[in-house]
């Protein structure tokens, strides 16, 4: 079936993912004299934000090519959420999520948009449009694929999901 | 149910009753000869494509023309019920039909010769308890003079030297020489295609595949494998880390070895362990290669943007990564076996990798259920080429990069997958031939001088 | 020169076309097979796929030419009705079960008399036991797996149902963990869950390997170990049949005494070419099919064709359960609760199939996560939780065969300056009655079943892809289309083969029965060519 039961059931129960949100205040931002970030830059701020799963230079290295294409202002607030770490002296997810700069609404959107990026494996416009750069390494496999599969990809032979009970319940 | 049922009834049931003994004892045979020819691996000759097993009709293409699998059911007229205990051993002994004719060596009485005598008669039991199946033999279709079947004569004379291996204390060499005929494939041909003797074992080609050195030499044969490890691949055509079986040695794995008892397995284990380490072949072909670190795994991306991917990398990527994973891993249980220490891509020789991906993998056993989707429909000469390459560059040996020619030839000379492919040793029968000439010579220069 | 450019000529290679081309080339007739779409390898439709933004749209991966729109094509199909048709169709050689769920029911004999029996409906002109063995023979060119053993009419009567003289050719998959626990659950409240049969190989099958579920069944199968209609375009190509991809069918010639003499296709460059045929098989899909009659004033003297539109009408209940339950492993769709399938309520509401899908939920559970701005080092950990807990309830309903629901030619012409399709779809009160039964009550008893929290009740009407009834079969000339050999009554030489035949849709997934009624007529077309 075509347009069934993923697609329109994912429309259903999710929200705007805010990828580009606050891009005026960001922006603004600029003008007070923050640069664009780089492509390294992003890969130490995708780490701070993520943690060490997002410790893949290649993989940041196209995101940043991807937000280059789709929203060149998004560099922008990520080099004003490095600049405001740095500041802070925030360099793990745990550190940020505690400070009160993860509370400001416009640098909680980058990292949102950032996570964003590197779950879904894109940089995107809307739901249906943007720049693919990642599938199975899309972060948003990670938390469940000791068990779930990767779809499209094999995670063991004929009837693996048979044998699964006894790692499933004990947790 | 009347009286004169009654006695019928009880008359049977005594006929019944003093016939149980011998019953019993046939039937042990029969189990017996089962067994052994299920090591001898009879079947994957004997029987053609989807057809019925030990009715024979399966066809071996050679340039010198074309060899149909008799039927070996016990039918009376297309089969060999006919055949007496004689004449059945006289065949696996000597290479000689029911009519005195000589076979040609695509059946391999070289190596059946060492079969005892029981064991011959026990296997004639098994296949005269199998249902008679009325099937014609296919008149084979040889071109001159390799229809001339005496010329067998002189090949023989060069080539067939039968040994006595004793089936007790010699176990392992009689179930690795005499049954399951290993050498047949394993071990090269010299000049005259006979055997090269001191290369036992090393290694060969055989229809395309390349049947690798399994002598016990650490680097080049499988010196490193333990004798589980052998036992292992050869019940279940799986070792993961090391070597999954496709192609002949699959069907040989899924007709034969997967069967053998567990005593003969490991006799024939332990033998090979014994066998005298050659050099022949890559070093190291089961150890070859690793993963695919994380920072150059591709990505989907990378490959479709065409951000310096090559058509391998991009086939790859598409195609085989979903079973062998972007790192070339595969999953633990070898299932869907690692790229890398895996004998095929570390081997070098790019064929049978080619073969793999152009006709897929089916190796069903009793331990796994191992099928790789044929891609020969789906992939060009050039793509299996593109693909093989890049497999082989990145997870195992790079040497000898495959040719497009190489793929054709593959693609289009594929021997049937359910033979185990005897080599046909036509420039064996061919130097028979001019063996004969020589003694004809010989003999008729004697005669002139005689005359003189 | 040759009297005919062949002895048959199909149009549309999706399962059936190709199921005919195949029945017809094994028997050593010429058949050339047409196609609008062009020819695209499998592994070409797994790298877009995996290049996609958006990949729980199933159809993106496929091409969508100009000259061959598919499903979610802009602009291609002009709605009319109250109700949006999301038509599901790809135009590629395999056609349209490149992408599906691989669902490969037979129907009850119940579904093929409803009139006879519950006083709705159309009644099928065949009996259950005259198809029965098309069916099995129809499962066999399919590769289906399946418990044989089952009750599918969801009675739990205890014995095999419908009846079947062959049993499924492969032995059915195993269940996941979530299928087995809700499988319990759900039994121990009456709701009978089966396995679904379906066309995954589960043993090496035909050319197919094992399938080792890679949860991607839509929408691509990228080991092709679920059957998918190319197979039979490849096989009867290699027995000597002919595909042309980029032939889009735009008229039909009649001829003296009704029968069909040619077709005319046009090339994606707008060249024009003509065939001639003894006899021609329209398979070209529910939609694509009645259009092409239409333009050539065809098969249509019962004014019938494009009517009867009929899709299974798909709702959902997305929900977290109480306990984790781990969907996302293994294939796509594995059960069936058939509670509501048969019975006399028939009579006032609609045949019911529900289904748990086992998709792995993380892009919407990521998507919905993110969309409320969690980040790390929470949001590793709640889309674990919520992915193991994902229940996706899917609810398809039957719907009767109303003659105002219809395609139509549109005045839009699309590039080759072909009309465009217009569809007037809606739903009636027969439908809308049984659904607000099953929100009303069975969803919340699903919902205390797995202790619940409701995500989202998707109520509109979601396309299922499942097209029938355009081409109606039927006894009677006046108010048919084909007859029970899918034979035009009004062209003895034009037969149409798929699911655009069905006079009732069941609540089950029709491709076997469309298939089964195409091996018959096959083997009839067979004999007079």
């Amino acid at each position: 079936m075509g347009e069934g039961i993923g697609r329109r059931a994912v429309l259903s129960v999710t929200l705007a993912v805010p990828f580009l949100a606050s891009t005026r205040m960001a922006f603004a931002q600029s003008q007070t004299g923050d640069s664009a970030i780089d492509a390294d830059g992003l890969h130490r701020l995708s780490i701070a934000v993520i943690g060490p799963r997002a410790d893949d230079r290649l993989l940041a290295q196209a995101y940043h090519a991807a937000f280059m294409e789709i929203e060149p202002s998004f560099l922008l607030r990520a080099a004003s959420l490095a600049a405001a770490m740095k500041t802070q002296n925030l360099s793990t997810p745990e550190a940020f999520s505690a400070s009160a700069l993860a509370q400001d609404p416009v640098q909680r959107a980058t990292a949102v948009g950032l996570t964003a990026a590197w779950y879904l494996g894109h940089v995107e416009h809307d739901v249906d449009h943007g720049q693919p750069v990642a599938f199975e390494k899309a972060l948003m496999w990670g938390p469940t694929s000791d068990i779930m599969v990767t779809p499209s990809y094999a995670r063991g032979g004929p009837d693996y999901w048979a044998r699964q009970t006894a790692q499933i319940e004990k947790g | 149910m009347g009286r004169s049922m009654m006695k019928i009834s009880v008359a049977l049931a005594l006929v019944a009753l003093s016939a149980a003994p011998a019953l019993a004892q046939d039937q042990s045979e029969i189990v017996r000869g089962k067994v052994l020819t299920t090591e001898g691996d009879c079947v994957a000759c004997h029987t053609a494509p989807g057809g019925t097993p030990f009715a024979g009709g399966l066809p071996f293409k050679t340039p010198m023309g074309t060899i149909y699998s008799p039927n070996i059911t016990p039918d009376k007229d297309t089969g060999i019920g006919t055949w007496t205990d004689a004449e059945f051993l006289r065949a696996l002994h000597q290479g000689i039909g029911k009519n005195g004719e000589h076979l040609y060596p695509a059946f391999p009485y070289t190596s059946f010769a060492a079969i005892s005598d029981g064991d011959v008669a026990a296997i004639k039991a098994y296949l005269f308890s199998l249902k008679p199946v009325h099937q014609q033999n296919t008149p084979n279709e040889m071109v001159f003079p390799y229809n001339i079947r005496s010329l067998m004569i002189g090949w023989n004379l060069l080539n067939f030297h039968p040994e006595t291996i004793d089936p007790v204390t010699e176990r392992g060499k009689y179930v690795a020489d005499a049954l399951e005929h290993c050498a047949e494939c394993h071990s090269p041909r010299g000049l005259t295609m006979g055997v090269e003797s001191g290369k036992y074992l090393a290694g060969a080609t055989v229809d395309g595949w390349t049947a690798y050195n399994i002598t016990s030499d650490p680097d080049h044969g499988i010196g490193t494998w333990s004798v589980d490890d052998i036992k292992t691949y050869l019940k279940t055509g799986n070792l993961p880390g090391k070597a999954q079986a496709a192609g002949p040695m699959g069907e040989v794995i899924v007709n034969s070895t997967s069967h053998m008892p567990d005593a003969d397995l490991t006799a024939l284990a332990e033998y090979l362990k014994t066998v005298h380490g050659q050099a022949d072949g890559a070093a190291g072909r089961s150890a070859m290669g690793g993963p695919v670190g994380s920072g150059e795994a591709l990505t989907g991306y990378r490959a479709t943007q065409g951000k310096g991917a090559s058509e391998g990398e991009v086939l790859f990527t598409a195609a085989c990564s979903t079973c062998h994973g972007t790192g070339g891993a595969g999953e633990g249980s070898g299932v869907l076996p690692s790229l890398y220490h895996n004998s095929v891509t570390g081997a070098d020789t790019p064929n049978n990798l080619a073969l793999a991906v152009l006709n897929g993998v089916k190796r069903g056993t009793a331990f796994n259920d191992a099928s790789m989707p044929a891609f020969r429909d789906e992939f060009s000469d050039e793509q299996v080429a593109a693909v093989t390459d890049y497999v082989r560059k990145t997870f195992g040996n790079a040497a000898n990069p495959i040719t497009v020619q190489q793929v054709s030839d593959l693609r289009n000379d594929v021997t049937p997958p359910a033979a185990i492919s005897v080599l046909m040793r036509w420039a064996e029968i061919a130097a028979g031939i001019v063996a004969v000439l020589v003694v004809l010579a010989i003999v008729i220069l004697v005669l002139r001088r005689r005359r003189v | 020169m040759a009297e005919y450019d062949a002895d048959v000529i199909v149009v549309g290679s999706g399962v059936m076309g190709g199921l005919t081309a195949y029945t017809l080339a094994l028997q050593g007739k010429s058949v050339i097979l047409l196609e609008a779409g062009p020819r695209v390898p499998r592994w070409k439709t797994v790298e877009r796929f995996r290049n996609l933004v958006d990949v729980t749209d199933y159809n993106a991966p496929y091409p969508d030419l100009d000259y061959a729109p598919r499903q979610g094509s802009v602009d291609y199909i002009q709605h009319t009705g109250p109700v949006k048709f999301g038509a599901g169709f790809l135009k590629l050689v395999g056609g349209t079960t490149w992408h599906w769920g691989g669902a490969t029911w037979r129907f009850l004999p119940h579904d093929m008399k409803l009139k006879s029996t519950y006083g709705v409906g159309r009644d099928f002109p065949i009996s259950y036991e005259e198809l029965e063995p098309f069916y099995g023979h129809a499962e066999r060119e399919i590769g289906v797996n399946g418990n044989s053993a089952y009750d599918e009419s969801g009675r739990n009567g205890g014995k095999t149902f419908p009846p079947r003289s062959t049993p499924y050719p492969m032995e059915a998959q195993t269940f996941n963990y979530m299928n087995k626990t809700m499988q319990q659950t759900l039994d121990g409240a009456s709701y009978w869950t089966i396995q679904e049969p379906n066309c995954r190989a589960s043993r090496p099958y035909a050319e197919r390997p094992t399938c080792v579920g890679n949860n991607n069944c839509m929408p691509i199968c990228p080991i092709g170990a679920q059957y998918s209609g190319d197979r039979h375009v490849t096989r009867a190509e290699k027995l000597g049949a002919k595909v042309i991809p980029g032939a889009v069918v735009y008229k039909i010639d009649k001829g003296p005494g009704g029968k069909i003499t040619a077709v005319h296709y046009l090339t994606p460059e707008g060249e024009t070419h003509q065939l001639t045929a003894k006899a021609f098989v329209m398979a070209a899909h529910a939609l694509e099919t009645p259009k092409i009659l239409l333009m050539s004033d065809v098969a249509n003297s019962s004014d019938q064709v494009g009517r009867n539109l009929m899709d299974h009408l798909g709702f959902n209940l997305i929900m977290t359960s109480k306990d984790a339950l781990w969907p996302g492993t293994g294939p796509v769709q594995q059960n069936a609760i058939l509670n509501d399938r048969d019975g006399p309520q028939r009579s006032h509401y609609a045949s019911l199939k529900h289904q748990v899908g086992n998709e792995a939920p993380n892009v919407p559970v990521a998507r919905y996560l993110l969309g409320k701005g969690v980040l790390q080092p929470q949001l590793d950990e709640q889309i674990r939780h919520m992915s193991a807990r994902w229940m996706n309830f899917n609810t398809n309903l039957e719907q009767l065969p109303d003659p105002v629901n219809r395609i139509k030619l549109s005045p839009k012409k699309d590039k080759l300056g072909l009309p465009k399709p217009d569809v007037y779809y809606s739903v009636g009160e027969y439908e809308a009655r049984t659904q607000a039964k099953v929100i009303n009550e069975t969803y919340p008893a699903f919902q205390r079943l797995f202790g619940g929290t409701v995500l989202s009740i998707v109520s509109d009407w979601q396309p299922q892809d499942h097209q029938m009834g355009t081409c109606i079969m039927g006894d009677d000339a006046r108010t048919s289309v084909v007859d029970k050999d899918c034979r035009s009554w009004d062209h003895s030489n034009l037969f149409i083969m798929g699911t655009q035949t069905l006079p009732a849709s069941s609540s089950v997934n029709p491709t076997l029965t469309g298939a089964a009624l195409t091996l018959r007529a096959a083997a009839i077309l067979a004999k007079e060519v």
